[in-house]
């Protein structure tokens, strides 16, 4: 099959699942970045209004993790009304930190993919690049005072027609938008299509090379509540298409966020994504899905198996043959060339936060070094 | 003038009169019957408009002419109304809440001077004390009454009649004779007891701020009179009812009126209004929740809205505790079993064709046999003596319920100050602009000092610093070791206005005359910092960055963790329309308050008892863990902390749901510590609540045990409480609950005790009755096992100290009545292992002597000394706990059965008595048939424990230290 409509979703930063990353993610950073740095596993649920978190750590903690998740959701745009953080809180002797890299080893057993190609220049899927432009498009049109009245929770899906897996066209965009003032949708209830078309699709697909035409589809969907965490329910690690890929390739169904460098899962994702975006940019093939596997206790992979579809220049096994002489998929070695542990005090002690909206790969407003491709000899 | 008249008048202290003019008019009939109960011989009073009568309960000195003379005088002075004034129906005015605006004799008391002394002392001659109904002890007569009143009684006196009809004159003065020796002795003891209880109760102190002649002083709750101006602030319990002056942002708490768990707004109304809305009233009984304000007294004692339900509700009476309650419904139920075994024996008997007189005299045996008489002795006396017991060690008991709910405590509510904390705050850390400072770097924390000085309730008296909060204090404390000179500066900068912390805006601010910004705020960082658009670091003042920011919040953090409580401090421009804005950030303030010595010992021996704990505390998050995890509240688990300023707002569903699963609520403002009790007690669990007052009152009043510190809570939190412990110690605490559940142990064992031997009774009788005429046990036997052999006993197993292991096991479920299903199967079988020696006893007797004197002496000696030796059996609970070596350990216990068994002998050497009771003296041979078959019991239920440890194998050996 080469021919095929694919769609993919993105919500918000303002979605309670987004929320609950974005936390879990927050809170990762301000382990990382504590005067003594400890390693963590942050996971939260929202329900009611009420953020429940947990948090597992190996040193003291010396940040108010209720006040992390408050000031998350005051950044999504929701008023702090002093809501209530429920925490579950346990130090976890083996959660200690940052280990040297020669001593890192798996900590559990992995199987990560990771996925470039050139529908754009972030070498990302097109569905998935194209909803999260789109949510992001949706997050700024919150500024306009006519479009004030958005809830800062919706959820957008681009559906994209390809002919040999190349983009050819945006077959359908749907959005479901929520009133954030109770019962008021700006006046705007009756010819919201027209509204959103103008305001929010037409811009954030501008010079995208694929453009709504009459032939799109745009499905705008109204919901009755006000959306949000008093709304409806979050969890850490449910969005993990939003994460990747957009369901345009294989994925893990583990979750990213919330988990501190020490954890396989996360670390072998980003690994299996800078060895993808390698082949890409280096033009070996015009995309390139790469399977990594670890096994708990190990120091290097078990297997790196990668996938072009057909469109590599040269065979699949040579690409992994450069891969492998090229890149050292060493757990440690990969933390160390990711500088995840020191990432968040780097960069002002807010990293991994921003990973937990938007997704985690393809992210040039980041600058993630995940992005960056590793020369291949 | 209004036309009243007397429809009814037999009753005394009652009247039903006729007020024509308040028919169909709902509004004047409240204000009437608000208004009428301010008159000091009125007790109460309602107002019907519907029929256009009222009821009202007077001081029966007071003659009916002189009550419609008084009824017609308050409605001339109620403003005239028109029938259209009169609201229509579903108005939403509460019932009878309106007030005259002035009552007493006093309309004219000057608002800023209060009374004079002279004048206050002549009203209180007048009004009498302000002290609520039911603070008044039961009178002696009432007492004496009581004590015959009740089933038993009547069925004794019943006994008495029937033996009189029937010839038995002797038996008839003899059971006289003992309805009123149990009478008197009953009265005795528990005349002690509830002198006792109210001596306990009746020690609050309350003292309140009343203005006299111009200076406001502190004098006793009781007091107060109508015309006082009273004074009152956050924490106060209101003393009386009263017309609010002036107010400040004032909050009352009225749950204890009417079951409202939010603070509701008071403001003050017209001053020349004549009726006041509620919103203007101050009732007394009530708690302020924040505020202050002034309010003028318009009624006292019973003449409060909370007298008036006292009145009502209970007439007066010290509440009954569940347990007496429970107690009264068991005795009674006993009795009714008793009464219908009695109709089924004579219909029996009837249908054999006896003759009614013998068969009535012997259903009135069987019916004196099955009624305890002991119980209520027993269970009063255990309870004083327990509250006595607690006293002698610190523990103040000001409720007879809380006993129970301390023993059947399952979740202890700490706050955090002054209970687990010394309640010595200092200040530990701070922060100028975004960077830590040390404390001696005096230079750089000279302005954070300044300011805290401005912005502080607290005063120096003689240089010391006083009043207001620990906080508060601390801060000032620790501007004047850094030499700030606070008078010349208060005085340089006096403060013209103040904006109240208060929920929801979780800072204070204080505008100062001069200076460049004179606004000075103080508060919650996160809160402070979003006012701020600038900072001021190193000397110089520059706009905050999103960094700076962060970086404020992170130092915030690592202070926090400490642990400390932090506060922020900026000054700012005048407030405008919108509050304070644009302020300049100045620094950070960390404060800490060691914790106890002891408390983590305490918290340990609190878990080992199966009780929960749960820490409350306006601290962040952070700080919380840090404090939670040096008490090891989660004994070693994942740690549960609901970071919440707002958990009014959480669904109430889900804040119980999770309540019940945290050891930490953090950033709790005091007012909403009332809703994690509420929370506790609706997931079904009896609640305990530390406070040390200042707006804990609402959450202490709500629990199942307030419970204050003597020495560092405040009076308020005092009057509040149903517990106080003097000493301030944890221990003390810790042992307030071992007495509590000691107490409720004792009584459940003394009633086991009395209830199952006297089934063992009504077997025997019923045995007897049933296998021949002539057999039974004369009414005087049982009435003196009953009375006499068994109530000591009883006393002796009620005096026994809480085990070594009483905090070693989870509290009673408190749902359960106080003999528990699995110990009546017991309790059965012990009485029927009773009854079978003495009926042994008996047949033996029967075979050698035939029915007479001797046979009966026998089961007599049988029965009443095995139920003696029983006693010792039920030192515990369950039997396979008994240790054979520790029977003798309960001292008071054997003096009681030494005591027993000789009262058991004396009716065999006592020639009079003997005739009484109907029995003679014993051979040897018979001798010791009685005295084995009184000692079977005692022996079997051993037997029986080590047979059933020796089946059960290793699992169910009984523990060293058992109980």
């Amino acid at each position: 099959m080469r021919d095929f409509v694919l769609s993919s979703e993105s919500v918000t930063a303002g979605h309670p699942d987004k929320l609950c990353d974005q936390i879990g993610d927050a809170v990762v950073d301000a382990c990382l970045t504590a005067e003594m740095p400890t390693g963590c596993v942050a996971e939260c649920a929202i329900a009611s209004g009420v953020a429940f978190l947990s948090i597992r750590h190996g040193g003291p903690l010396d940040f108010d993790p209720g006040a992390i998740a408050r000031r998350v959701m005051v950044e999504a745009g929701y008023d702090d009304h002093g809501g209530t953080v429920v925490l579950d809180i346990a130090e976890s002797p083996q959660l200690r930190g940052p280990v040297p890299p020669d001593r890192m080893r798996a900590s559990h057993m992995t199987t990560a993919f990771g996925y470039a190609c050139d529908h754009n220049a972030d070498r990302m899927p097109w569905p998935i690049w194209g909803a999260h432009r789109l949510a992001a498009a949706l997050e700024g049109a919150r500024a306009e005072p006519a479009l004030a009245w958005l809830s800062p929770d919706a959820q957008v899906q681009v559906a994209v027609r390809f002919e040999d897996r190349r983009p050819i066209a945006l077959h359908a965009v749907a959005m479901t938008l929520a009133p954030g003032v109770a019962g008021v949708a700006g006046g705007s209830g009756d010819n919201l299509d027209g509204v959103m078309r103008e305001r929010v699709i037409g811009p954030a697909f501008a010079g995208t090379g694929l453009e709504p035409d009459p032939a799109t589809r745009i499905v705008v969907r109204l919901g009755a509540h006000r959306g949000g965490p008093g709304s409806h329910a979050g969890l850490t690690g449910r969005k993990t298409g939003d994460d990747g890929y957009g369901s345009f390739c294989r994925q893990s169904g583990t979750a990213l966020s919330g988990k501190d460098p020490s954890r396989t899962d996360r670390v072998a994702a980003y690994a299996a994504r800078q060895a993808a975006v390698s082949v890409v940019a280096v033009g070996l093939a015009r995309e390139c899905e790469v399977q990594l596997s670890y096994v708990a206790g190990d120091r290097d992979p078990a297997s790196l198996e990668i996938d072009t579809f057909g469109s590599g220049r040269v065979s699949d096994r040579e690409i992994k043959e450069r891969l492998l002489a090229a890149i050292d998929f060493g757990i440690g070695p990969v933390v160390e060339r990711l500088r995840l542990w020191a990432l968040p005090r780097r960069r002002g002690g807010r990293f991994f936060r921003d990973l937990g909206a938007h997704g985690q790969v393809g992210r040039p407003d980041l600058a993630l070094p995940w992005d960056e491709p590793v020369a291949l000899g | 003038m209004h036309r009243v008249e007397v429809l009814h008048d037999r009753v005394p202290g009652r009247l039903r009169l006729s007020v024509p003019c308040i028919r169909g008019r709902p509004l004047l009939a409240k204000a009437l019957q608000a208004s009428l109960p301010t008159l000091p011989s009125i007790a109460a009073a309602e107002a019907r408009p519907s029929t256009g009568s009222l009821i009202l309960r007077h001081a029966p000195a007071q003659s009916a002419d002189a009550m419609l003379a008084a009824v017609r005088s308050v409605l001339d002075d109620l403003p005239e109304q028109r029938p259209d004034d009169e609201p229509s129906r579903g108005d939403r005015k509460r019932d009878g809440r309106e007030h005259r605006a002035c009552a007493g004799g006093s309309g004219n008391t000057d608002p800023e001077r209060g009374l004079a002394e002279d004048e206050a002392a002549r009203l209180l001659l007048e009004h009498g004390p302000n002290i609520l109904p039911r603070e008044r002890a039961p009178g002696s007569a009432e007492l004496l009454a009581k004590q015959f009143r009740g089933l038993p009684v009547a069925m004794l006196s019943g006994s008495a009649a029937v033996s009189l009809a029937t010839g038995g004159v002797a038996d008839a003065l003899a059971t006289a004779a003992v309805v009123a020796l149990n009478g008197v002795l009953g009265f005795i003891t528990e005349g002690e007891a509830e002198r006792t209880i109210h001596a306990l109760i009746d020690s609050s102190t309350t003292r309140v701020c009343a203005l006299r002649g111009g200076v406001p002083v502190r004098i006793p709750a009781s007091g107060l009179v109508p015309g006082d101006v009273i004074l009152v602030e956050p924490g106060t319990q209101i003393a009386a009812d009263a017309r609010l002056l002036d107010a400040e942002g004032l909050r009352v708490d009225e749950s204890t009126l009417t079951g409202e768990s939010l603070p509701i707004a008071k403001r003050p109304c017209d001053q020349a209004a004549v009726t006041v809305d509620p919103s203007g009233m101050l009732y007394a009984g009530t708690i302020i929740a924040e505020g202050r304000g002034r309010g003028l007294v318009v009624g006292t004692g019973a003449a409060t809205e909370a007298g008036r339900i006292q009145l009502l509700s209970t007439g007066a009476r010290r509440p009954q505790a569940p347990l007496e309650v429970e107690l009264d419904r068991l005795g009674g139920r006993l009795a009714l079993a008793s009464l219908a075994a009695c109709a089924l024996f004579v219909g029996l008997g009837l249908l054999r064709g006896y003759r009614l007189a013998p068969l009535l005299k012997d259903a009135m045996a069987l019916a004196v046999a099955a009624v305890p008489e002991g119980l209520p002795v027993v269970a009063t006396t255990t309870l004083a003596r327990g509250l006595r017991r607690m006293e002698r060690r610190g523990i103040l008991i000001r409720q007879m319920s809380t006993v129970e709910s301390l023993g059947a405590l399952q979740t202890m509510c700490l706050d955090k100050t002054g209970t687990v904390t010394e309640n010595r705050m200092t200040v530990t850390a701070a922060a100028v602009g975004t960077q830590a400072v040390a404390l001696r770097d005096r230079a750089a924390l000279l302005p954070l000092a300044r300011l805290a000085a401005l912005n502080n309730d607290a005063v120096l008296v003689d240089g010391a610093v006083e009043r207001s909060s620990h906080t508060e204090r601390a801060l000032l404390a620790f501007a004047l070791d850094l030499g700030v000179d606070v008078e010349t500066l208060r005085r340089r900068r006096p403060r013209v206005h103040t904006i109240e912390r208060v929920p929801g805006r979780p800072w204070m601010a204080t505008l100062h005359g001069r200076g460049a910004r004179p606004l000075a705020v103080k508060g919650a960082p996160e809160a402070v910092l979003g006012l701020c658009a600038h900072v001021l670091e190193k000397g110089r003042r520059r706009p905050l960055t999103r960094a700076d920011r962060a970086a404020i919040l992170a130092e915030n953090d690592r202070i926090a963790a400490r642990p400390a409580r932090v506060l922020a401090l900026a000054e700012g421009p005048p407030p405008g329309e919108d509050g304070p804005g644009g302020l300049t950030f100045l620094g950070l303030i960390g404060m800490s308050d060691p914790i106890r010595p002891g408390a983590r010992e305490f918290v340990r021996r609190i878990h080992q008892a199966g009780i929960e704990t749960v820490l409350i505390t306006g601290d962040q998050a952070v700080t919380a863990a840090a404090t939670a995890r040096e008490l090891d509240l989660a004994r070693g688990g994942p740690l549960r902390i609901v970071d919440s300023a707002a958990l009014s707002e959480m669904p109430p569903e889900l804040l119980a749901g999770l309540a019940g699963e945290t050891h930490v609520f953090a950033r709790v403002p005091s007012h909403e510590k009332l809703a994690i009790v509420k929370a506790l007690q609706a997931s079904g669990r009896v609640v305990a609540m530390t406070g040390d007052g200042v707006n804990d009152g609402p959450a202490l009043n709500a629990a199942d045990v307030g419970i204050a510190m003597g020495e560092s809570g405040t009076d308020l939190a005092k009057d509040v409480a149903n517990v106080v412990i003097r000493d301030d110690r944890l221990e003390t605490l810790a042992d307030a609950v071992a007495q509590g559940r000691a107490i409720y142990r004792n009584v459940q064992r003394a009633v086991e005790f009395l209830v199952t031997t006297n089934m063992s009774e009504i077997l025997v009788s019923m045995v007897e009755a049933v296998h021949g005429p002539g057999e039974l046990e004369t009414p005087m036997e049982l009435l003196w096992i009953n009375l006499v052999s068994d109530v000591l006993p009883g006393l002796g197993l009620a005096m026994a100290d809480p085990g070594p292991d009483v905090m070693d096991r989870p509290p009673r479920d408190p749902g359960q009545p106080i003999v528990p299903r699995e110990h009546a199967l017991r309790m059965g079988r012990d009485s029927a292992l009773i009854a079978a020696s003495a009926l042994a006893a008996h047949f033996v007797g029967l075979a050698r002597h035939g029915p007479g004197p001797i046979t009966r002496g026998m089961t007599f000696l049988a029965l009443a000394e095995g139920q003696v030796l029983y006693t010792l059996v039920c030192q515990r609970s369950d039997p396979r706990r008994l240790r054979p070596e520790a029977l003798l350990e309960n001292r008071p216990l054997d003096l009681a059965l030494l005591a027993s068994s000789a009262l058991t002998a004396l009716p065999f050497v006592h020639p009079g008595l003997r005739r009484l009771l109907g029995i003679a003296p014993l051979g040897r041979f018979d001798l010791a048939v009685a005295l084995a078959a009184a000692s079977t019991p005692l022996a079997t239920v051993l037997a029986r424990r080590s047979i059933s440890l020796a089946l059960a194998g290793t699992e169910a050996k009984p523990c060293e230290t058992s109980s």
